[in-house]
């Protein structure tokens, strides 16, 4: 019986105590950003987020994953395993300027998210590893109309001058 | 008796974790964003894998070595990452921002993919799809289609006022002179 | 009123004068001067908006700027002898007016006859007709020309090589404000 006990506790160890073996120690990221803003090459819109990762403790194979604006993204390595990104992507183009907030979880802080997302908690209050944040302009700002568009405008009313001057004459 | 249960229950959820079904297998989509590719212009492709297997995919690498450095430049994203594991059922995403340097037909092939299927087995292979030769706009051509030319119409307007608006005004003082005078009479 | 003899052809010169299509010197400078300036004009916009380089397409540019501006002088041409009898006739009595006050102000002395004065009148309304029908023809043909071409080049033919562009465009534009020139309105 003990020795059955011995055996629970070790698999329920090895199911959720290997998991945290690896957390990062005051992480201080150092990150590049890139969001598209151009509307003529594209209807949809992407954001990438690089970082490096600086721990107080050695760790390898770090697991992270990112929370934005409710999504949560897996994280992507290089394989070396020092850079990490995350990426995403929506089918229509983000026109305003917004600032994007992300949040970045260790294995740990990932499964109390999906806890958290389970039992429909808040999910701001679950502790993140780190966070970055970074503005994105908006579109290029443009003029509504087009310049040839105007330049037809303007030759109108000129020709429209013109011709009233030449009937007024020819009558 | 409670514990047993407790046990029973804990190996039966081990059992579902650990002693996959199925393998994995990993499809790789490779598509482009842009509806214009431009030559000194970002180019965003999107990569996305899509797990449909019964197994979580394992040490999952993509490399895109198509972008070389004499054609492109690299703006945003590693163009080689890798994921620990893909459930099944899930997919991911990946984007990668390169501007190219060149204009002209670009022949966009595919990136490659290596996981483990299932635990214990050799690394799976698995290549994109291709995207075939997608033409690159030069970037005269995209100013000529797409840059706002305010400023050029503008300069127009300006050579455009010796031709008609100096004889318009001659001619309309002239008019104006002429009229007042018959008026007066 | 009965002409006299002697003032009988310098009435006749003014009247062919008035009548007559054909140009004085002045008036050809003037025309060409401004022909060749508003087809040059589009070049700049070709140059610009279209992407073309000058020195690539010189011939074509070059070709296209005379035809264009041959073909606007006789625009001007028909424009200004179908419109100075007209503006004459309008302009003729403030002409007039001028010319009485004008004489009223110099030596009273001096006695100007009728005839002289109905003469000077004469010569003036030409004088202010012939200007004001150029500028107006000018004005008219230049602008008819211009919001041509911009519909043809931007609009009609936008997605067509530069080179055709500017080509039918010019001579597209060009050849319609001649054309229009020459159907008189009655």
């Amino acid at each position: 019986m003990g020795f059955q006990r011995l055996i629970n506790f070790a698999f329920i160890f090895v199911l959720f105590g290997g998991a945290t073996a690896n957390t990062c120690v005051q992480p201080t990221p150092s990150f590049s950003h890139y969001t598209s803003n151009n509307e003529k090459l594209s209807q949809s819109s992407a954001v990438v987020v690089e970082f490096t990762l600086k721990c107080k403790n050695k760790v390898d194979d770090l697991l992270l994953f990112a929370d934005v604006e409710g999504t949560q993204i897996p994280v992507t390595k290089s394989p070396e395993g020092n850079n990490f990104q995350v990426s995403w992507t929506s089918s229509s183009l983000v026109q305003a300027r917004k600032m994007y907030k992300v949040r970045f979880f260790d294995e740990e802080g990932y499964s109390n998210l999906r806890k958290a997302i389970r039992s429909s908690q808040d999910i701001n209050s679950v502790k993140e590893l780190f966070q970055v944040e970074f503005k994105h302009p908006g579109l290029s700002s443009k003029l509504w109309i087009r310049s040839e568009l105007l330049a037809l405008i303007v030759a109108t009313i000129v020709f429209y001058v013109v011709c009233k001057e030449r009937s007024e004459v020819i009558a | 008796m409670s514990l047993k249960l407790i046990t029973i229950f804990l190996i039966a959820c081990a059992g579902l974790v650990h002693a996959e079904d199925g393998d994995a297998k990993l499809i790789l989509i490779k598509n482009v964003l842009n509806s214009i590719i431009t030559e000194g212009n970002d180019l965003m492709v999107q990569y996305t894998l899509y797990n449909i297997g019964d197994g979580a995919a394992t040490d999952v690498n993509l490399a895109d070595s198509s972008f070389h450095e004499s054609d492109f430049e690299l703006v945003s994203g590693m163009t080689s990452v890798k994921w620990e594991r893909i459930l099944a059922g899930t997919n991911v995403s990946h984007v990668v921002i390169v501007r190219p340097l060149k204009s002209g037909a670009f022949n966009f092939t595919s990136a490659v993919v290596q996981y483990v299927a299932s635990e214990g087995s050799d690394t799976t292979f698995g290549m994109s799809n291709d995207l075939g030769e997608l033409d690159i706009l030069s970037l005269k051509e995209f100013k000529r289609i797409h840059a706002s030319h305010l400023i050029e119409w503008g300069l127009f307007g300006v050579w455009c006022i010796p031709s008609i608006v100096l004889p318009y005004m001659l001619y309309y003082k002239s008019k104006s002179k002429y009229s007042l005078k018959a008026k007066k009479n | 009123m009965a002409p006299k003899q002697a003032n009988f052809s310098k009435e006749e010169e003014l009247l062919l004068q008035d009548f007559g299509r054909n140009l004085s010197k002045k008036s050809s400078v003037i025309f060409y001067v401004h022909a060749i300036f508003v087809s040059a004009i589009p070049l700049w916009l070709f140059n610009r908006v279209h992407q073309m380089e000058l020195v690539d397409n010189a011939v074509l540019f070059v070709i296209g700027t005379l035809v264009s501006a041959y073909l606007i002088s006789m625009a001007y041409k028909n424009n200004k002898f179908e419109m100075k009898h007209k503006i004459a006739q309008k302009r003729g009595e403030g002409v007039a007016a001028e010319v009485y006050s004008k004489t009223a102000e110099s030596d009273s002395s001096k006695k100007i006859s009728k005839k002289e004065k109905d003469e000077r009148i004469l010569w003036r309304k030409n004088e202010i007709a012939e200007a004001e029908s150029m500028q107006l023809a000018v004005f008219y043909s230049n602008s008819l020309f211009l919001i041509v071409l911009i519909l043809s080049s931007f609009y009609f033919f936008k997605n067509y090589t530069p080179m055709f562009n500017y080509m039918v465009s010019m001579v597209g534009s060009s050849a319609v404000t001649a054309l229009l020139s020459t159907s008189s309105k009655k």
